[in-house]
């Protein structure tokens, strides 16, 4: 079974067609590189799977449910963006998703944060942004998904603490859950990936695991990536 | 998971809800601690003086604290960056609207013990410092009294249409109760549609609410009492205490009608037209 579908997938922002004709299966137990440039439709596709955005057309499932409360039971979202109560310390932060998570590691979110240097009793308003991102995906990397939607989790940062970000997602997903991963910093994520899909202008170009792309094209994926999308 | 969104929406507000109250009392107990001393020590009277406009506007603060705690967590809540939260939480759209109305609730509900409280101290102290305690008794005996003499001779209203009175009042009191942190939701939510100027839209929504509402009560009242009766009953010593009865019935009854209909357009609107920015 194919833990995410995509059937018909349409999206559009007023009269701009953001996502269009997406057609895909994402199965049990892949990282998934979702790769494009900026604009082309990845956080679009990561925020309808979560559930925050509706489709103007077609239907998703994930682990065959419909997006609704069910769904995002299942699904660990990163957003790329800081989307936590800052008026809350980050042990409070913790009972949070505790309460409200049912698959929320409460003793392996304490082992990432102590292991992240990030200080519990300290107010999240009070963390500089790579603190609050640190917290941010300590948390989500602590929720025994089935899904871990990442969207642009290593934008931003340098490429020493990119390095420990993608080894803190590896080690800490849950075993046979699928890893969705939006970046357009292709050359840090690909040796890591599964499965690539190549987003332009909202169409999927090319969607295919990462060593049969390789074999057939005599490339690394980011020489692909530069490319396709070549200037 | 409805009581969970609750316990986050009081943590939210916990803090600044009991500081202003624990204002508004302190200046309470502060402005009738100096109507006390002031009759021994006449140079305190001018605390007096300057301690009533805090005062009032302490009391004013509590009046207002619940609406703006409710607008501020739900703007805040819901769309902002904190909404990718709150939207991908395993909770309903509807459980995440009765979180707000919760919170009104309790605040209100505080809000109005509190302002017994801090308006109830200054009195009882001028009463005791006139020492007219039991003339304050009876004078409360005699205003009760005056409301039943009113009642029964002006609105020709016996004890069982008093009660029924009674009731339509507290009936709607209860559903303005719930109406109020609907309409913010639905404001604010209407408002985030728009991809520019979305507390601008929130405002134009929360006006547009109000004024259909208005209407729609105006149009009911006027259509079951007729001319000034109500305005002034004694000019009118036939007041038809049933029309007055089936225009708030009915009027309570079009803020129930309102409140499911916008709580139901909130509804949808968070399951179907999220545009979180």
């Amino acid at each position: 079974m194919a833990y995410i579908q995509y059937r018909d997938i349409s999206k559009n922002y007023g009269m701009f067609p953001a996502l269009t004709g997406i057609n895909l299966d994402i199965g049990e137990g892949r990282i998934v590189g979702l790769l494009g440039p900026n604009g082309s439709g990845k956080t679009t596709l990561i925020k309808l799977t979560a559930g925050l955005i509706i489709p103007s057309g077609g239907n998703i499932k994930v682990c065959g449910e419909q997006i609704g409360v069910q769904s995002k039971k299942l699904i660990s979202y990163l957003p790329e963006r800081t989307y936590l109560d800052e008026t809350l310390t980050a042990e409070k932060t913790l009972g949070f998703f505790s309460d409200f998570y049912e698959d929320f590691d409460i003793v392996k979110a304490r082992e990432l944060m102590k292991q992240l240097d990030i200080d519990p009793k300290r107010k999240i308003k009070t963390m500089s942004k790579g603190g609050k991102e640190k917290l941010q995906l300590a948390l989500v990397m602590s929720r025994h998904a089935k899904v871990y939607l990442l969207d642009e989790p290593i934008a931003g940062v340098d490429p020493a603490a990119r390095e420990f970000i993608l080894n803190t997602i590896l080690k800490n997903y849950a075993e046979n859950s699928t890893v969705v991963i939006s970046t357009h910093l292709i050359a840090d994520v690909e040796n890591v990936l599964d499965d690539a899909i190549f987003l332009s202008y909202g169409k999927i170009i090319l969607a295919s695991p990462v060593e049969k792309l390789k074999a057939q094209h005599g490339k690394t994926i980011d020489q692909l990536f530069r490319e396709v999308f070549r200037c | 998971m409805l009581m969970k969104l609750f316990k986050y929406d009081m943590k939210f507000s916990y803090r600044t809800m009991t500081f202003i109250y624990i204002i508004a009392l302190a200046l309470s107990v502060f402005f009738s601690g100096t109507l006390l001393l002031s009759q021994k020590l006449e140079y305190i009277s001018i605390f007096s003086v300057v301690s009533f406009l805090p005062y009032m506007f302490s009391l004013l603060a509590v009046t207002l604290s619940g609406f703006l705690v409710v607008a501020v967590r739900t703007y805040k809540n819901l769309y902002t960056d904190e909404g990718y939260l709150t939207f991908t939480l395993p909770v309903t759209s509807a459980q995440i609207i009765w979180s707000k109305v919760l919170l009104y609730v309790f605040w209100q509900i505080a809000g109005i013990l509190v302002l017994l409280l801090s308006t109830a101290l200054p009195f009882v102290t001028v009463a005791y410092v006139q020492g007219v305690g039991g003339e304050m008794a009876g004078v409360l005996e005699l205003a009760v009294d005056f409301v039943g003499f009113w009642a029964r001779n002006m609105l020709g209203l016996d004890a069982s249409k008093l009660a029924v009175l009674i009731s339509v009042m507290v009936v709607n009191s209860l559903v303005v109760l719930v109406a109020t942190p609907v309409s913010i939701v639905f404001s604010f939510t209407v408002g985030q549609l728009a991809n520019r100027y979305r507390i601008l839209l929130t405002f134009v929504a929360y006006y547009i609410y109000t004024l259909v509402m208005n209407t729609l009560l105006s149009v009911v009242e006027s259509l079951f009492i007729a001319g000034d009766a109500l305005l002034v009953p004694e000019a009118n010593f036939n007041f038809d205490m049933t029309a007055f009865l089936y225009a708030s019935t009915a009027s309570v009854l079009i803020d129930i009608v309102i409140t499911v209909v916008i709580f139901v357009i909130s509804r949808n609107i968070m399951s179907k037209k999220l545009n979180l920015i």
